[in-house]
């Protein structure tokens, strides 16, 4: 009989670490740890949390199965309605803290001077405080006999006190105040890098200020602008501080939901639909306000990016 | 003519725009301070002048036991965050690729602070893991990582490539290059994010609101429920301070001598 | 080269999971690490605004036991916790009314050895025999205080004469002034269910309906949902009259004069804080000393001076800065025909909360 030795099969290594490992992995061992951190406390909890909306808790709060009866239970007209007013008023504060934050940080980047990192510094420093001493401070001012209404009684402009706080006013300028700082910004860097000669050569080709504000200026700034836009719309669809303190807890938007069904008890799953769903209609809601920057960038001629 | 007059028309109503939004910034600020002073407990109206609060300020113990937690958390978070992002670039200067890798960083601009916040709360209670300390931290280092990662790797980018690859032709190890290239010049960067992640951690408040249990207070937490049951001229006083901390400090690190050793 | 990625990939796994156990575990380490350091010390569970400091450390210095105390936000998390801790509980709870009546259902408490405590026949009589502990075996009332309407003496004039009612704060016929209103959505139905249907185990569906208009109704009025800062909106003159825990409104009566504290005719809602002993715990005998101790009339009064509650035992009533309204509201609710309410869960937690969103949106 002919000896059939086996030589086609490889002969398998011998499991060892040190075999396995290269020096060539070093780096990668050292320089992966904010990759898992990321995945760790960032990834994988927003999996846990969309997978508990389908947790079915009895009332002691123990386990029980899977179910689909939160997703229900969220579609509520309540629901829905306070989504859509977070939305409405995340989009209202983005946009007054642009028609403010744009002149200011043109104003800083090419009037400044001498004094741009002076006035930017100054800009700053409010926002250095603490968000809730800006909530303490703004009592003071918008009271009854607070600074604000002391002032327009004594130049007679007005006969009694205004009522300013616990509304959606005081609401909304809370918002704008604490958001401001995120919108100038993108949109200072942005100018501060602009280069001068730009505007030169426009007028030198002939075109008004109006048009090269259109078709220069505008369409290099977009990408800012949008940055800027966004660092505001999507934290401010998730407040629920401000409308607690500033608007008396009388109106809830979804972050006020969120933390009553987070923070009950058993009820979180509840906390995880409704979250889920307000951050549906957020990406979508995005998803749209990105498109209508497409749009304008298109509109506007000039050069897009 | 008439180009003139909308000229100066715009630069006016500009300028004053400035000028109402500083006015905007600062009266609340302003009027903070005026009333830290007063004798009576807001909102009374001013009564008479008085340290009275700033001496009660320095004597509330547990105002300055959560001062202190919200510096320990700050710390150690900027710190972390800071760290595992200089790791990154090493690994970059190693020749690893992370370019695939860094949309994963953009996420915690893209979620809403209170969404992060359920899912960690979901995950500590998930695995058990009490809350305190620990786990505030080991949030903000998430918040700080958003920051750290996409600022530095930018300006890594656009650093001039010649210098890292002159340094490793001459001979030096990836190691030494990223000690003494690299890591020299996104000192800036480093610096200035890591005063941003600070400040930012410090004054956090709905991501420590739902994460840190009821055994650890930071300051925002102390605030809110401070608030929450009314406003006491501390806080104003505790403000002031704030206020003149901070800017002092910001102004050692923009003044021109600090800053030629720095940068 | 294709052969190479496969390994390199495994191999990242590997280190990646390597990470994520190390940073996790240590996680892990460095909290049980903290819960260790507690162990010694007496442990005390309680509600934030119920014990203060300065006595326990004066505690500590007298009898050289170390205390510890940690603070729970909901009755609901009190629970949760002492049915999880088996192996280091807390020694000294102390939780509101209704829930007593679910920890001893749940068989969480230890009874009381009365002979150990001294201070048992100063206790307030109104407080004892209650409903969730009719015998008292298990807790004892340490500090209590009722809802009531802070009132704007400048709007509501001679309020001597007028007998203040629910129909304040809930009629529409009656209210043309701004009120403050609680922002706990238990307290809130509870109170609309009250004073619509009176005392009630649990709600029918129409009878929750019928809540849920009368709150909505009620919401033009509201000026603001807030009640540890209804002496702020009370006295900012936002608002004529709040409701709220007579607590909120008695430590700022002194810097408005103009205010003022009432409790409403024929029926209210009182709070009380109880202490009681777990049953895991074993160092009952250090606790019933921390009891006798803090008992005592100069520093039981001077608790709660320091929260504006009133204290369970009429001697500690002298010393206390609120003597005159304790002793007003004690006998007020003490008259026959008076109801005292405790507050309660009528209804499952979800349906609660939804209710809540939905008369808030």
């Amino acid at each position: 009989m002919e000896e059939t030795v086996i030589t086609s099969l490889p002969r398998r290594k011998r499991f060892s670490l040190g075999s396995l490992f290269t020096k060539k992995d070093i780096p990668f061992a050292i320089g992966c740890p904010a990759l898992v951190w990321h995945s760790l406390f960032f990834y994988l909890p927003l999996l846990i949390m969309i997978l508990s909306s389908v947790f079915d808790l009895s009332e002691s709060g123990s386990f029980q199965g899977f179910t689909l009866k939160h997703f229900l239970a969220v579609q509520n007209v309540a629901h829905f309605r306070i989504i859509f007013k977070s939305i409405g008023i995340a989009f209202l504060t983005a946009i007054l803290c642009f028609v403010i934050a744009f002149p200011c940080a043109y104003f800083l980047a090419f009037k400044g001077g001498r004094y741009k990192t002076l006035l930017l510094f100054f800009l700053i420093v409010p926002f250095w405080t603490n968000f809730l001493l800006h909530v303490c401070a703004w009592f003071f001012v918008l009271e009854r006999n607070g600074f604000l209404n002391n002032l327009l009684l004594s130049l007679n402009l007005i006969g009694e006190p205004i009522h300013f706080l616990n509304s959606f006013f005081a609401i909304i300028l809370m918002m704008v105040y604490h958001y401001l700082l995120f919108m100038i910004l993108p949109i200072y860097s942005s100018l501060e890098k602009f280069n001068l000669f730009l505007f030169e050569a426009s007028s030198d080709l002939g075109a008004t200020k109006l048009q090269t504000f259109k078709r220069i200026l505008l369409p290099l700034t977009l990408p800012a602008i949008r940055l800027g836009f966004l660092l505001v719309y999507i934290p401010a669809f998730g407040e629920f501080v401000i409308p607690e303190l500033m608007g008396g807890d009388k109106a809830y938007y979804a972050g006020n939901v969120v933390s009553q069904y987070v923070l009950g008890n058993y009820t979180a799953p509840l906390g995880a639909a409704f979250t889920l769903m307000g951050a549906c209609i957020l990406m979508v809601s995005i998803g749209l306000l990105l498109w209508i920057f497409k749009r304008i960038s298109k509109s506007l001629g000039g050069l897009s990016v | 003519m008439l180009y003139s007059k909308v000229k100066s028309f715009s630069a006016v109503t500009n300028f004053s725009i400035v000028l109402l939004t500083f006015l905007f910034l600062y009266t609340p600020i302003v009027v903070l301070f005026i009333f830290s002073f007063n004798s009576k407990a807001f909102p009374a109206p001013w009564d008479s002048f008085t340290l009275y609060w700033y001496h009660e300020l320095f004597q509330s113990t547990e105002l300055w036991l959560s001062f202190k937690n919200s510096l320990i958390v700050a710390t150690l978070s900027t710190l972390l965050s800071l760290t595992m992002g200089m790791l990154l670039i090493f690994f970059r200067t190693s020749g690893g690729n992370i370019h695939k890798f860094l949309p994963m960083f953009y996420g915690t601009l893209v979620i809403p602070e209170t969404v992060l916040a359920v899912s960690l709360l979901a995950f500590f209670s998930l695995f058990s893991i009490p809350l305190g300390l620990p786990t505030i931290v080991a949030s903000h280092t998430v918040l700080g990582l958003g920051f750290v990662i996409p600022v530095v790797y930018t300006r890594y980018l656009e650093l001039d490539p010649k210098l890292q690859e002159a340094s490793l032709i001459l001979g030096a190890s990836p190691t030494q290059t990223f000690f003494r290239i690299t890591l020299p010049l996104l000192r800036p960067a480093l610096l200035a994010t890591g005063l941003l992640i600070f400040i930012i951690s410090f004054d956090d408040f709905i991501l420590t609101y739902f994460c840190s249990g009821t055994a650890f207070q930071t300051l925002s937490i102390y605030l809110f429920t401070t608030i929450r049951s009314g406003i006491s001229p501390i806080v104003n006083a505790l403000s002031v301070f704030l206020l003149a901390l901070t800017s002092l400090l910001v102004m050692c690190f923009f003044s021109p001598k600090i800053r030629t050793r720095i940068f | 080269m294709l052969q190479r990625s496969r390994p390199l990939f495994s191999k990242r796994l590997i280190i990646l999971l390597a990470w994520g156990l190390l940073i996790l575990g240590t996680l892990v380490w460095l909290t049980s690490l903290q819960e260790s350091q507690e162990k010694k010390a007496l442990r005390i569970f309680s509600w934030s605004d119920t014990l203060s400091s300065d006595i326990l450390k004066k505690f500590e210095e007298e009898s050289g036991i170390k205390v510890h105390i940690d603070y729970y936000a909901s009755n609901e998390e009190l629970i949760v916790k002492l049915k999880n801790m088996t192996s280091q509980s807390y020694d000294l709870i102390i939780p509101s009314d209704y829930a007593i009546a679910m920890l001893i259902e749940q068989d969480l408490l230890q009874p009381l050895d009365k002979s150990q405590l001294t201070f048992l026949k100063d206790i307030n009589p109104v407080l004892l025999g209650h409903d969730y502990d009719p015998s008292n075996a298990y807790s004892l009332p340490l500090e209590w205080d009722v809802y009531g309407f802070g009132i704007d003496q400048d709007v509501f004039k001679d309020s001597d004469k007028i007998n203040f009612s629910w129909d304040h704060l809930f009629n529409d016929d009656v209210i043309n002034y701004k009120v403050a209103m609680t922002n706990d959505p238990v307290d809130a139905i509870g109170l609309a269910a009250c004073y619509l249907f009176g005392k009630k185990k649990s709600l029918s569906e129409k009878e929750i309906l019928a809540v849920k208009r009368l709150l909505i109704d009620q919401k033009k009025h509201v000026e603001a949902y807030a009640v540890p800062r209804a002496d702020y909106v009370l006295g900012s003159k936002n608002a004529a009259l709040a409701l709220s825990l007579s607590a909120y409104i008695l430590r700022s009566k002194t810097d408005f004069p103009f205010m003022k504290f009432v409790v409403p005719k024929d029926k209210t809602f009182i709070s009380i804080e109880n202490t009681a002993i777990p049953k895991n715990s074993s160092r009952a005998e250090d606790v019933y000393t921390l009891l006798n101790f803090l008992y005592r009339p100069e520093n039981l009064s001077s608790t709660c001076n320091v929260f504006e509650l009133f204290p369970a035992t009429l001697s500690a009533m002298e010393f206390c800065d609120t003597k005159e309204d304790a002793l007003e509201i004690s006998k007020k609710i003490q008259e026959p025909h008076y109801e005292l309410f405790f507050s309660r869960h009528l209804m499952p937690e979800k349906t609660l909360r939804t209710l809540w969103v939905e008369i808030k949106s």
